[in-house]
């Protein structure tokens, strides 16, 4: 190789950020997360209506089947990624620190009377918005990180709409802003194969 | 005009294709064989015989598994080798008029 330190060190940066910023976001995630959410919205909307289901149970059930399903997916996303990389590691990091972060503001908040019961739904959608904001901006998927104005959009709906119709409106949110998003990149990820 | 050595550049890195092994390596933690085939725009035996040399000198490691009962390779740099492409870009830098 002739020695052109210039155009080497030009190439040896531009290989660096490519595959720095490389990250192939998968669906499964969201699809699950967002069918297991909205469910749980769904039965709690059927509660309002007078449907008798057990809610706690329902909600325990569901987040514990959501846990382990990440922590089985993550396991096996893991060793299927083509590369593991800090942009991929940032963005499944980011997701925990979201979750920890709405469990803590609706768990404590609301057992200490800090976070009133009318405005979850609309933390939620912020909460998730900041998740779904920052993972399309790591990913470079500029189509994901826009939905964050939709489900930013839904949190200002669900701080000025109370009620049994906020819970509609939150499994509305989760099933199409979450779940149909991780439908089209499962998708797209299966037809760039 | 700088001083150029040809002697003081590391002969492993010092390849087009391991140069560029080793650059997409420095960024991330792994990388699998087909993605850095599909990155170096190399044939399997071409990359396989550059990741073997860098292999032998100790500055990447390779780690076999299976997926959907197909075998997949995982390569990443070792410290050995992240030391060697830190002295090496050093003096590629080295090479460069300095700026007044």
């Amino acid at each position: 190789m002739t020695p052109d330190p210039q155009d080497d060190l030009a190439y040896i940066r531009q290989l660096m950020e490519q595959t720095r910023h490389f990250t192939q976001l998968s669906g499964d995630h969201l699809i699950a997360w967002g069918l297991l959410i909205g469910l749980g919205l769904i039965c709690d909307g059927a509660v309002t209506l007078g449907a008798h289901l057990p809610l706690s149970g329902i909600w325990i059930g569901l987040i514990v089947v959501g846990w382990l399903y990440s922590f089985w997916q993550g396991r096996r996303a893991s060793r299927r990624q083509p590369v593991a990389g800090h942009a991929a590691r940032i963005v499944s990091q980011l997701w925990i620190a979201c979750g920890v972060a709405m469990t803590t503001a609706f768990m404590v908040g609301q057992w200490t009377g800090a976070v009133a019961g009318d405005s979850t739904p609309g933390l939620s959608a912020l909460f998730i918005g900041i998740g779904v904001f920052m993972t399309g901006v790591l990913s470079g998927l500029n189509w994901f990180r826009n939905l964050a104005f939709g489900w930013w959009a839904g949190a200002v709906t669900l701080f000025i709409w109370h009620g049994s119709a906020a819970l509609w409106i939150l499994a509305g949110l989760f099933i199409l802003l979450l779940s149909v998003p991780g439908l089209v990149l499962n998708l797209q990820a299966r037809a760039a194969r | 005009m700088t001083n150029f050595d040809y002697k003081q550049m590391d002969d492993v890195i010092h390849s087009r294709i391991r140069l560029a092994i080793m650059a997409m390596l420095a960024g991330v933690e792994r990388a699998e064989f087909r993605f850095l085939r599909d990155q170096v725009k190399a044939t399997d035996g071409n990359l396989g015989t550059h990741l073997k040399k860098l292999e032998d000198a100790g500055y990447v490691t390779a780690h076999k598994h299976f997926v959907d009962k197909k075998p997949v390779t995982h390569y990443a740099l070792t410290r050995k080798g992240r030391q060697a492409f830190a002295v090496y870009l050093q003096r590629l830098e080295d090479l460069l008029p300095k700026r007044s």
